[in-house]
C-alpha cells in the first residue's frame, strides 16, 4: 500500500521541472489513491484520468528537454463541478444539468493549464452551491475524511475532502456565503475566498453574482498561494473583475500585525470548545509577533438576513435559464406547451433547497416587496461595508472562528432556517467583498476546527502570510481514513 | 399579490402566495409541497423581518459598490457555433426546437 | 362617424431601433451582421445564454446611444445602470433581458427630449439601451405547429428603445413622427432603418382619457398607420370605454386581436444587473460626443437658412437628404450662389448620383452654376446637361459644348416670341396684368416656344410689354 506522497504539494512544480520527480508517476499515485478512497468518500463526480495522465507525460517530456515549465507544473487540481472545464461535464450537483458539456473553459481553468497545472476531475457540491454540508447534491453526499459519519461542510465539500485525503494536490472551490471556508474548516484544510473581483467569474456557473468568487484550497498555505497567484488578476471577459495588481507574498514574520478579534463571532451561538481552539490559535499568532485585542462590528448580527435576501434574489434570476431546451436535462419529448414543459423540467431537475431559494428570491424581488426586502438589504449591506472599513483603520486583520460548530453528523434533521444560521460568521466577507481565509487551528474530539482571518480589500497577501507562518507550526496531519489506506 | 409598495415586511405567506410564486418562477409543486413550503417560507421571512430594526437613514450610495468601467471594443471575434449546437438536445436543421408557445 | 367620433385620441409610441452600424452585439463579440446568415450561425456561449458566461458592454454602443439621445434633445445621464427584466420565453436565452429601467432606482441612458414635427413637439420620456431577443418561428403554421423553432442570431443585438409621451393625435401624425425619427437617427450613421426589422414599434392608444390599449407586433413603419387607424376605429365603437389590454397586430388580416388575458399582470421583478458596471458619462465626454457627431437635420436646415439665406422650405428639403446636403456643403466652399445651387441640387437628382460625382463633381457643378448666373445658359439647360452627363458619363462641360447649350438673351428675339404668344392669347394678356399666376403662365408659354430663352429676360420683357 502506497502512502500519500510525503512531499508537500508546493514542492511538486520545482521537482518536476528539475526532473527530480516524474509528473506521470505523481499524478498516477493520486489516481491510485482516488481509486482506493473515493468509493467511500465520494468527493469526485467525474474523473479526467486519461487526459490528466497524458498532460503529465507531456510535462515530463518537456522537462527532459530542459524546457521551462509553469508555476503549477505537475500539480493535480480538483475542480468543483460548478466551474466549467471544456468537454468535461458540468452538473453543478444538479439533475438539470446532466449532459451539459461546456464548449469552453473558465478563465481560472485556462490560467491553471497555462501554468501546467493538471485538471484531475470535477468534485461534488451542494446543488448550485446552495448549502453548507454537500448533502444537497443530487448525486449523494461526500463524507468527511476525519469522520465518515459526518459532513465535510459545503458547498465545496468535494474539493475539501479531496484535498484533505490527499486525492488532489490542491483544489478550486467557490465561495458565495462561506462555501470554501466552511468545508475548509470542517476538513482541516486551508481555504481562501479572494476579494470580490480578484478572480475572474467567467466560467463560474452563478448562484449569486455580487457575492461569489472562485478560490484555492489546499493542505498547505504555500500551495494555496501558488494556485491563487496563477488564477488571480483582471480578466476582460468579466466586467466585474478588478484591475488591482496582486501584491507579491512577503517573507518574514508577523511582527507588528494588529489583529482584531471580532466579539460577535465569539457569541453565544458558537460552541465553547470551538471558541477555545480559535482563541488558542490567536494566542499562538501573538507569540509569533502579532498583537491582538477585541473589537466589535455592531451590524454583524444582521448580516445573515442580508446575505440570504440578496443571494436568493440573484439566484432566482440566475436559475431562470435552465429550461432543458439548449442544454442539460430535456424531459419533454411530447408536445406540451412552453410554460407546462418548462415547469415540469424545472420541477424534476431542481432539488428541494434550490426550489426553496428560487421561491424566496422571487418573493423578495416581486412587485410590492422589492423595496422592503431587496433595496433595504442592499442598504444594510452598505452599512456593514462602512463599519468594516472603519475597523480596518485600527487593525490589519480581523479574526474569529470560521464555523460556530463542529462538523455536524450526516443526515441530521434540521429546519432550513437552522441550517442557514451556521453561516453566521462567513457571510459578512461576501457581503463586503473582503478577502477571508480559513486556517486549520486544532481539533476537538478528533474533529477539525478552523480559524477565520479577514483582511482589507485586495490584501490576500496578509492572509496568506498569516496562514503560512501559522501553518508552519501546525505541521501536516493526515485524516485517519487516509492514513489507514 | 397586492401592488401597494410595502415598507414593512410580511412575516408569513399563504397558500395562494406560494402558488403565485411557483407560477412566476415556473415551478410546478404538488399540494403537500405547497403546504410544507408555506411553513418554511413563513419562518424564513419572519427571520428576514429582523432587518426592519436597522437604521439605514444615513446610508448613501447603496448601489455604488462597483465603479464604472469593464467595456470592450466593437471588434468581431470568432466563436464555435457548431460546437454549441452539438449540445442542443432537440434540433430541426440548425434551429433549436422548443415547446410550442400557444 | 362624424358626431361621437371627435373623442380625443392619445397615442404614445415605443420604438425599438437596432444599432445596425455596430460590428458586434451589445454584450458579446459576435458579428451583428445576421440577416444573410444560416440559423444559429452568429452565436457564442454568451448570447446563447450558456451557464457561466458573462456580458461585457460594447463601448461603441454607449457612444451611439448617447448620439441618439443628443440628436433627440434628450438629457443624457451622467451615470446609468442596467437592469434585469425577468420573464420566460423561448427566444430569451437567459430567462431575463438585460435592459434599463426608470423606476425603483433605475436610471436609463437619457430622459426627456423631443422630436419636432409640423409645428408640434412630440416629447420623449426615456431612451434606453437593451438587448434584442432571438427569433421564434414555427414548423408549418403557427396554430398547427407542435413545436417552436428558435434562431438566436438576433439574440443580443444592440437596441435603443425610445419611448414617447402620448402626444401623438392620429395615425398620420404617428407616421410623420416615425419618419422624422428614422431620418434623424439615420443621419447620425448609427443605424440603417431600411434593413428588415431594424426599426420596430409598439403603440399605446387611448381615447378621451379612457383605458390604454397596447398594440404590439407592428413589424414595420408602413404597418403602423394601418394598425393605428384600425385600433382607433375599433375603440370608437366603445365610445371611449374600451378595455385596458394588450393586443396584437395581425398583418395578414389587418386587425388587432386581444392576447389571451391573464389573471395577473406580468411581474418582471426588475433589479440591477450584477454582472455589469454602471455607465458613467462625464459632462466632458458627452460634449465630446456632441462635437464629433454629424449635424442633425434640424440644425442643418437652420444653418442653411441663417448662414446661407436659403429659403426655409428648400433648406428643409436639402437638410433632409444626407447625400445631397453633403454635396451641397462641398459646393458651398467653392461658390456663394447658395440659393441657386440648392435649388438645382434638390431639383430631382438622386443623392447618390450627386454625391458620387457621377453627374458632376463639385467643381464642375459650380462652373455650371456660374454659367447660369452669367446668363450664358438657362436653368433648364443646366438640368438637361446634368441628366445627360449622368447618363453618358461625359463631363458636363463637354455636354454643354457638344449640345451647343446656350441661353438666348437677345432681347429682340425674345420680344418677337412674346408678341407671338401674346397675340394668340388676348384674355391671358389682360389677366396677366393683375394676376401673378396668369403672368407665370405666359412666361411658361414663351419658354415653350423658345426653350433656350433666359427666363429672367423673358419676365423682364413681358412685364415691359404688359405696361404698354
Amino acid at each position: 500500500m502506497k502512502s500519500q506522497p510525503s512531499v508537500g504539494p508546493h514542492h511538486v512544480p520545482s521537482m518536476v521541472s528539475k526532473g527530480e520527480m516524474s509528473a506521470e508517476e505523481y499524478i498516477g499515485s493520486i489516481f491510485d489513491r482516488i481509486e482506493r478512497l473515493d468509493s467511500r468518500l465520494h468527493a469526485y463526480l467525474q474523473l479526467n484520468r486519461e487526459g490528466a495522465l497524458a498532460k503529465a507525460r507531456e510535462l515530463d517530456r518537456r522537462a527532459k528537454k530542459g524546457e521551462r515549465l509553469g508555476r503549477l507544473a505537475g500539480m493535480g487540481v480538483a475542480v468543483k463541478d460548478i466551474i466549467c472545464v471544456r468537454s468535461l461535464q458540468a452538473t453543478c450537483g444538479s439533475k438539470i444539468l446532466v449532459g451539459f458539456n461546456p464548449p469552453y473553459s473558465a478563465t481560472a481553468i485556462r490560467r491553471i493549464e497555462q501554468e501546467d497545472g493538471i485538471i484531475l476531475g470535477k468534485t461534488n457540491l451542494d446543488e448550485f452551491g446552495m448549502g453548507n454540508t454537500t448533502q444537497n447534491s443530487a448525486f449523494g453526499p461526500t463524507l468527511n475524511p476525519w469522520d465518515v459519519a459526518r459532513v465535510p461542510g459545503g458547498s465545496s465539500g468535494g474539493s475539501a475532502a479531496a484535498v484533505a485525503a490527499g486525492m488532489a494536490s490542491v483544489a478550486l472551490g467557490t465561495d458565495t456565503g462561506g462555501s470554501i471556508r466552511c468545508p475548509a474548516s470542517f476538513c482541516s484544510v486551508v481555504g481562501l475566498k479572494p476579494t470580490y473581483g480578484r478572480v475572474s467569474r467567467y466560467g463560474l456557473i452563478p448562484y449569486a453574482n455580487s457575492l461569489e468568487q472562485i478560490g484555492p484550497m489546499g493542505r498547505e498555505a504555500e500551495s494555496v498561494s501558488l494556485l491563487f497567484d496563477a488564477i488571480a488578476g483582471h480578466d476582460p471577459e468579466d466586467a466585474t473583475s478588478a484591475r488591482e495588481p496582486v501584491r507579491p507574498a512577503t517573507g518574514g514574520g508577523l511582527k507588528g500585525l494588529r489583529i482584531g478579534r471580532i466579539k460577535e463571532f465569539f457569541g453565544e451561538g458558537a460552541q465553547p470548545r470551538v471558541k477555545e481552539r480559535v482563541l488558542d490559535g490567536c494566542a499562538k499568532l501573538e507569540t509569533l509577533g502579532a498583537e491582538a485585542e477585541e473589537t466589535s462590528i455592531s451590524s454583524l448580527p444582521y448580516s445573515l438576513a442580508v446575505y440570504y435576501i440578496i443571494a436568493m434574489a440573484e439566484a432566482s434570476s440566475n436559475l431562470s435559464r435552465y429550461d432543458g431546451v439548449r442544454y442539460g436535462l430535456s424531459l419533454e419529448k411530447g408536445t406540451a406547451d412552453w410554460n407546462t414543459a418548462f415547469a415540469r423540467t424545472r420541477s424534476e431537475g431542481f432539488g428541494e433547497e434550490v426550489k426553496r431559494r428560487i421561491l424566496l428570491g422571487t418573493f423578495v424581488l416581486s412587485a410590492g416587496y422589492y423595496e422592503a426586502y431587496y433595496v433595504r438589504a442592499q442598504k444594510v449591506r452598505a452599512l456593514l461595508t462602512q463599519e468594516f472599513a472603519l475597523v480596518f483603520k485600527k487593525f490589519d486583520a480581523l479574526l474569529g472562528p470560521t464555523m460556530p460548530v463542529l462538523p455536524p453528523k450526516l443526515g441530521e434533521k434540521v429546519s432550513p432556517l437552522e441550517d442557514y444560521l451556521i453561516d453566521i460568521n462567513t457571510v459578512a466577507a461576501n457581503l463586503t467583498g473582503l478577502p477571508a481565509i480559513s486556517i486549520p487551528c486544532g481539533f476537538v474530539d478528533g474533529l477539525p476546527v478552523g480559524m477565520q482571518v479577514i483582511a482589507p480589500r485586495f490584501r490576500e497577501d496578509v492572509l496568506l502570510k498569516v496562514a503560512t507562518v501559522f501553518g508552519g507550526e501546525q505541521g501536516l496531519k493526515s485524516p485517519p481514513l487516509a492514513e489507514a489506506a | 399579490m397586492s401592488r401597494r409598495v410595502k415598507t414593512q415586511k410580511a412575516t408569513s405567506v399563504d397558500i395562494r402566495q406560494v402558488e403565485r410564486l411557483a407560477e412566476l418562477s415556473r415551478l410546478s409543486l404538488r399540494p403537500q409541497e405547497v403546504e410544507r413550503l408555506r411553513g418554511e417560507l413563513s419562518s424564513i421571512l419572519g427571520y428576514f423581518a429582523t432587518l426592519d430594526r436597522v437604521d439605514v437613514s444615513k446610508v448613501t450610495g447603496a448601489q455604488d459598490a462597483l465603479k464604472d468601467g469593464g467595456l470592450r471594443e466593437d471588434v468581431v471575434r470568432p466563436s464555435t457555433p457548431e460546437e454549441i449546437l452539438e449540445g442542443v438536445p432537440q434540433k430541426k436543421g440548425r434551429y433549436v426546437r422548443a415547446p410550442r408557445v400557444f | 362617424m362624424q358626431t361621437e367620433s371627435r373623442l380625443r385620441v392619445k397615442i404614445g409610441l415605443e420604438v425599438h431601433c437596432q444599432l445596425t452600424a455596430l460590428k458586434t452585439k451589445l454584450f458579446c463579440s459576435c458579428s451583428s451582421d445576421y440577416r444573410s446568415s444560416e440559423p444559429n450561425e452568429k452565436i457564442c456561449p454568451v448570447c446563447f445564454g450558456l451557464p457561466g458566461t458573462l456580458p461585457v458592454l460594447n463601448a461603441k454602443a454607449v457612444e451611439y446611444a448617447t448620439m441618439i439621445s443628443l440628436a433627440l434633445n434628450g438629457t443624457v445621464a451622467n451615470r446609468s445602470i442596467f437592469y434585469r427584466k425577468n420573464y420566460f420565453y423561448p427566444d430569451l436565452p437567459k430567462g431575463f433581458q438585460i435592459s434599463q429601467y426608470d423606476k425603483a432606482g433605475g436610471v436609463p441612458i437619457a430622459s426627456s427630449g423631443f422630436v419636432q414635427i409640423e409645428g408640434k413637439k412630440v416629447r420623449i420620456t426615456r431612451i434606453q439601451l437593451e438587448e434584442d431577443p432571438g427569433k421564434l418561428s414555427y414548423e408549418g403554421t403557427i396554430d398547427k405547429s407542435s413545436h417552436s423553432l428558435v434562431d438566436y442570431n438576433r439574440a443580443g443585438i444592440a437596441l435603443v428603445e425610445i419611448v414617447t409621451e402620448p402626444d401623438i393625435e392620429d395615425a398620420r401624425e404617428a407616421k410623420v413622427f416615425l419618419e422624422k425619427l428614422r431620418s434623424t437617427i439615420e443621419s447620425l450613421g448609427v443605424s440603417n432603418g431600411e434593413l428588415d426589422g431594424a426599426m420596430r414599434c409598439d403603440a399605446n392608444i387611448s381615447l378621451a382619457g379612457g383605458a390604454r390599449v397596447e398594440v404590439k407586433n407592428i413589424s414595420s413603419f408602413k404597418e403602423v398607420e394601418k394598425a393605428l387607424n384600425y385600433e382607433i376605429l375599433r375603440q370608437r365603437t366603445f365610445s371611449g370605454n374600451a378595455a385596458s389590454e394588450t393586443r396584437h397586430w395581425d398583418e395578414r388580416r389587418s386587425i388587432t386581436i386581444a392576447l389571451r388575458s391573464k389573471e395577473e399582470e406580468q411581474d418582471y421583478r426588475y433589479f440591477p444587473e450584477p454582472d455589469l458596471r454602471p455607465v458613467v458619462l462625464e459632462p466632458g465626454a458627452i460634449d465630446g460626443v456632441r462635437k464629433a457627431m454629424p449635424e442633425g437635420e434640424d440644425a442643418k436646415a437652420s444653418r442653411y437658412t441663417k448662414d446661407f439665406r436659403i429659403s426655409p422650405q428648400l433648406a428643409k428639403e436639402l437638410a433632409a437628404d444626407k447625400a445631397l446636403s453633403t454635396y451641397f456643403d462641398k459646393c458651398a466652399e467653392l461658390h456663394h450662389g447658395y440659393q441657386e445651387m440648392a435649388g438645382l441640387i434638390v431639383g430631382g437628382f438622386s443623392g447618390d448620383a450627386m454625391s458620387e460625382g457621377r453627374a458632376a463633381t463639385p467643381e464642375e457643378f459650380v462652373e455650371l452654376v456660374r454659367m447660369i448666373e452669367s446668363s450664358s445658359i438657362t436653368r433648364a439647360q443646366a438640368k438637361e446637361a446634368l441628366r445627360e452627363s449622368l447618363r453618358t458619363g461625359k463631363p458636363v462641360r463637354k455636354v454643354v459644348e457638344l449640345r451647343n447649350l446656350s441661353a438666348v438673351v437677345d432681347e429682340g428675339a425674345i420680344a418677337a416670341v412674346i408678341e407671338k404668344v401674346v397675340a394668340a392669347r388676348p384674355e391671358a394678356l389682360a389677366e396677366a396684368r393683375s394676376d401673378k399666376k396668369a403672368f407665370s403662365y405666359l412666361v411658361g408659354q414663351v419658354l415653350k416656344e423658345e426653350p433656350k430663352a433666359q427666363p429672367g429676360v423673358v419676365a423682364k420683357l413681358l412685364a415691359r410689354r404688359l405696361r404698354k
